[in-house]
């Protein structure tokens, strides 16, 4: 398979979770701004996370009203754009989470099944 | 901030008017992506995109409530906008010149012909300017030039097409120039608004 078709497919994982990986690591840390949340996106291990990426998204969410944002001054420096969640994005977390697991924990035990062989 | 960041920055804000969004919204974007920078010293293509690709993922991601006007916004604001700035010019060039101000068939088909063109041309061109690939943006802007060149060249063709015919409507000159003068403020209302709107507000 092609770099190009092997970064694609990592795309529509990514596509798949981002979000309530979001949510998650804000429920987590109780609010951050954006490059920490990028910085630990790849810590976690979610491959190719770019500013691009995250900044469109975290704005989606403010937009559907599962995250808040405020700009804050910084201490001798420019302001930062921080993001917690709402209450109705605790609520999608904790309904879609859980249905999320499930579902990733059947896809691993297919795909398990399917290598061994 | 390094120069390659501030021409960044530059041809973002360019993309982002061209998919005229709000100026807050401008504002919000332009502002984080220039605080990722700062702090990371990241190369802003790497971290963001070309411009172009990030504006339209931007665009993408927002909501249809959050700044951004509808492609069917868009075209009829700049329809509306052209069609009172023909007639406002029309009437008053018309009733400053002395005379009545009258209206034929070939006047009005002549008219019609050329919003239609013009309002095609800038639907065009607008969507060259938003275009991520580079063959689109030519494709997109050679056919709102040949709209426009089409618009000019119809005004002397609809004369040869269309029989001058009895007169529709006639105003007094003073008609002409009040109703013209009337359509012109409606005009320089609504820019007013539209330049009130884009104005960019960084947030921080």
């Amino acid at each position: 398979m092609s770099n190009k078709a092997v970064s694609g497919r990592r795309a529509q994982w990514l596509r798949g979770v981002l979000d309530l990986a979001v949510l998650a690591l804000l429920a987590e840390s109780g609010e951050d701004y954006g490059y920490t949340l990028l910085q630990r996106l790849t810590e976690a291990g979610f491959p190719e996370m770019k500013a691009g990426t995250l900044y469109p998204l975290l704005n989606r969410l403010a937009a559907d009203g599962l995250v808040r944002s405020e700009w804050r001054a910084g201490e001798g420096g420019p302001g930062r754009k921080f993001f917690a969640l709402t209450d109705e994005g605790r609520g999608v977390l904790s309904e879609q989470g859980p249905q999320w697991t499930e579902f990733a924990r059947n896809a691993i035990a297919v795909l398990e099944r399917g290598v061994r062989t | 901030m390094k120069t390659s960041d501030e021409k960044y920055l530059e041809e973002l804000h360019i993309a982002l008017r061209w998919h005229d969004l709000s100026g807050a919204r401008v504002g919000e974007v332009l502002a984080e992506v220039e605080t990722h920078l700062n702090e990371t010293g990241e190369d802003p293509v790497r971290a963001f995109g070309r411009p172009r690709e990030y504006a339209a993922l931007v665009v993408d991601a927002l909501p249809p409530n959050s700044g951004k006007m509808s492609t069917a916004e868009k075209i009829g604001g700049a329809f509306t906008t052209g069609v009172l700035a023909y007639f406002g010019v029309s009437f008053l060039s018309r009733g400053l010149a002395g005379g009545a101000v009258t209206y034929t068939p070939v006047d009005a088909v002549s008219s019609a012909v050329l919003l239609v063109l013009i309002l095609l041309g800038v639907a065009l061109f607008l969507r060259s300017a938003t275009a991520v690939e580079a063959k689109n943006r030519r494709s997109y802007g050679i056919g709102g030039a040949v709209a426009v060149l089409a618009a000019i060249a119809s005004a002397g063709v609809a004369h040869r097409l269309v029989d001058e015919g009895e007169t529709l409507f006639e105003l007094p000159a003073a008609g002409g120039i009040a109703i013209g003068a009337a359509l012109l403020l409606v005009v320089v209302v609504m820019l007013a608004k539209a330049i009130k709107r884009g104005k960019v507000v960084d947030p921080r």
